[in-house]
């Protein structure tokens, strides 16, 4: 069990009566819970019980229930910052007992979410946080027992924070300097660095001012090369520096694609009228941003009309970030310029970028041929290509056929 | 120190906790007797004891704990919740008595707690995290049932929580914890997604947890180590096929010697009292590194591997 020594003996007496005690508190709680008793003395009660045993969830759904029976959207302000007090009250009383009790701590993210915006001592919850913390810090890290309720190792905490963060707008580069401090003090506390990267990504990723990539990771890399310095035993840093590490790969490895059809091949077309075939193209990485004004098509088949980019994932939003892109490029043959039998088509790309802010480091392009074979055979709307597969028989041809007929009417499967 | 596992002294521990529902420790732990109960059962189950107790008691009592609503509280009277739900769950599929279920019930009271990102709530309150995700998709596996749940927003979900040192946290955003990244791994194992973890980079965090001294392995960076992580930590590792970057033999001595060698139970060091929790996560542990004695469990479902293929190769 945690905390309390093997050979730790209580009196049998004693501990008898404590459990006679939360027995006879546990029955009467349970009554009222059940018969719906939200007096004052019933709750406080249930204040009591939790004040013994933070763990006791029902009681803290019980307290939500009161809470909803006593206030509403209409209830007088004073009122309702009363209730508010007495609730945060007895979650702190609670997190003295447990300060890992991941019953106590929701319920005062609950109470915050459903009337936070009726508490007048809110900005207060912050500095509330940050004493709570602190508690316990010591100049001399090397002298940390952590076997001790280190507070700020206490990820609820920090879950609780992100929440008041967000509840109160509380700026990141602020919270940034929250990190410096702690650091500044004590290197090695693992929660604050994760806390760091989630900060430092955010704001590279907003372009804040200040943030933009390249120079946020030197800066980066020069202030946790101080951390390793001081203490090299210490994990935390170190988890850190690799993050970091790993961040300039991100950034300096190129976006790369392939595409089908491939440049210099050659897609033979038996159609007797007009049809249309897919370009695919596909990123090592998710991207967004592939429309008619990044990706663009030479060609005589296309005609005027832009071609329509859509992602391949379920959501077919265009803002959406996928791998792999798909648009149709349709012929006609009705069209006087589908007399002749070969078209050469020119795709270009050019600013695209994915998620990382990787992109295509030049503008590319490739080449593909389109045989136009109009009239010389009786199977409509089958596309087959021929780069490398010059030898295929008839046999494989029509099995290979029969997987991925494409035609107008279906599209690309 | 020790040299063996005193596996008749541990099951005697459990039978006698147990009994003792009155002790000051056993009160303050009332609501969570569901969780206490799964325990100390599996323990039983995996030093083959499981006859020892009474099955119909055990039974009748765990079916005096589903409310209306289809989910189960951690004792008779408390409220509903996942965290109990699957206990019971896994309880019954000890014993094989699944079938005494309304499996449209319990499962519906699961499927209603998915929220329309993937998440899961634990209960009618709300609290989201990914310890639920979890226990969602491991009960409603067991019940076959996981079809009444939209699975690729839940595994969505649970990838968007993966962290930039590999492991996975309680939200978006959080930090890695063991426990966590036990929950996350298992369920992205149980549906079939494993493909999205990085498994070099979480397994290397995994194996970090290791100390070089002790043996044991800890939740976190400079944290102590612990017995519980040794399921933990342990299973992840083995179910990311990561389980040979860890000394498994300095494992199994900090295990052993957190027993109690006089009075039986397993303690989270070998200096702090002994319970149920790490009872149960000690044996288990032993069961993972393939200790003599113990029965296989398995690393996604926490069960013992003679029950889930019970449960998975019948209809």
């Amino acid at each position: 069990m945690h905390g309390r020594g093997r050979n730790e003996a209580s009196k049998p007496e004693e501990t008898a009566a404590k459990a006679l005690e939360l027995r006879s508190l546990q029955s009467q709680f349970m009554s009222n819970h059940h018969q719906k008793i939200y007096t004052q003395e019933a709750i406080q009660l249930s204040a009591k019980l939790l004040g013994i045993n933070p763990d006791a969830y029902t009681a803290w759904n019980y307290r939500k229930l009161a809470l909803v029976s006593r206030i509403n959207d209409d209830s007088d302000p004073s009122l309702v910052n009363s209730i508010i007090d007495e609730e945060l009250g007895v979650v702190k009383k609670a997190l003295d007992r447990n300060p890992k009790s991941y019953e106590a701590w929701y319920h005062r993210n609950w109470v915050l979410s459903k009337k936070g915006r009726y508490y007048t001592s809110l900005e207060n919850e912050l500095q509330l946080l940050n004493d709570y913390q602190k508690q316990q810090l010591v100049n001399d890290y090397q002298k940390q027992d952590d076997r001790k309720h280190d507070n700020l190792r206490n990820f609820h905490a920090w879950n609780y924070r992100r929440f008041v963060v967000e509840l109160t707008e509380t700026s990141a580069e602020d919270e940034l300097q929250y990190t410096n401090m702690i650091n500044d003090i004590c290197f090695s506390i693992y929660s604050v660095w994760h806390y760091r990267s989630v900060l430092v990504s955010s704001l590279v990723a907003k372009k804040a001012d200040g943030f933009m990539p390249k120079e946020t990771i030197r800066r980066e890399l020069d202030y946790v090369h101080n951390a390793i310095f001081t203490d090299e035993v210490k994990q935390s840093g170190w988890f850190y520096y690799l993050w970091l590490l790993d961040q300039t790969v991100k950034m300096e490895t190129p976006l790369r694609f392939s595409s089908w059809p491939s440049d210099g091949s050659i897609i033979t077309t038996f159609c007797s009228e007009f049809g249309s075939f897919p370009l695919i193209l596909y990123f090592d990485q998710a991207v967004s941003g592939v429309s008619s004004s990044t990706v663009t098509i030479d060609s005589e088949l296309n005609g005027k009309e832009d071609l329509v980019w859509e992602p391949v994932s379920d959501n077919k939003n265009s803002q959406v970030d996928s791998c792999v892109w798909v648009a149709r490029l349709k012929f006609d043959s009705r069209e006087p310029c589908f007399s002749r039998k070969e078209y050469k088509v020119k795709v270009s790309l050019g600013g695209i970028f994915s998620s990382r802010g990787c992109n295509l480091t030049a503008p590319y392009e490739f080449v593909f041929t389109v045989l136009n074979t109009v009239g010389e055979s009786s199977q409509q709307g089958i596309v087959s290509w021929t780069d490398g597969f010059d030898n295929w028989d008839d046999a494989q041809s029509k099995y290979l056929n029969s997987l991925i007929a494409l035609n107008a009417d279906t599209g690309f499967e | 120190m020790a040299d063996k596992l005193v596996a008749d002294k541990h099951v005697r521990y459990i039978l006698m906790a147990e009994k003792k529902k009155e002790s000051f420790e056993s009160v303050v732990m009332d609501h969570l007797r569901m969780n206490g109960a799964y325990w100390g059962l599996t323990t039983l189950d995996l030093l083959d004891k499981l006859g020892s107790v009474s099955e119909d008691e055990v039974v009748s009592w765990v079916m005096t704990c589903q409310h209306e609503s289809g989910g189960f509280a951690g004792n008779t009277g408390h409220d509903p919740h996942v965290i109990y739900t699957l206990s019971a769950v896994q309880i019954l599929a000890l014993f094989d008595k699944l079938s005494i279920l309304d499996v449209q019930k319990v499962s519906s009271y699961i499927a209603g707690l998915q929220n329309e990102d993937g998440s899961f709530s634990g209960d009618m309150w709300g609290e989201v995290d990914t310890r639920f995700s979890y226990i969602a998709i491991c009960c409603l596996s067991i019940l076959k049932c996981l079809d009444k749940i939209n699975v690729k927003k839940a595994v969505d979900y649970i990838v968007s929580c993966k962290i930039l040192d590999g492991g996975f946290g309680c939200t978006p955003g959080a930090e890695s914890h063991a426990g966590q990244i036990f929950c996350c791994v298992g369920a992205l194992a149980i549906t079939g997604n494993l493909h999205h973890v990085d498994k070099d980079l979480l397994g290397w965090w995994l194996c970090e947890r290791q100390d070089y001294e002790s043996g044991g392995l800890n939740g976190r960076p400079e944290k102590l180590p612990d017995v519980c992580y040794s399921w933990w930590v342990l299973s992840s590792l083995i179910m990311i096929d990561r389980v040979h970057w860890i000394e498994k033999g300095k494992l199994v001595k900090f295990i052993l010697d957190c027993q109690d060698m006089d009075n039986g139970g397993i303690s989270d060091n070998p200096k702090d009292a002994v319970d149920i929790f790490h009872t149960y996560f000690g044996v288990a542990g032993l069961s993972l590194l393939e200790y003599p004695g113990v029965k296989p469990i398995d690393p996604a479902y926490a069960l013992p591997v003679h029950v889930i293929n019970r449960i998975l190769f019948t209809k």
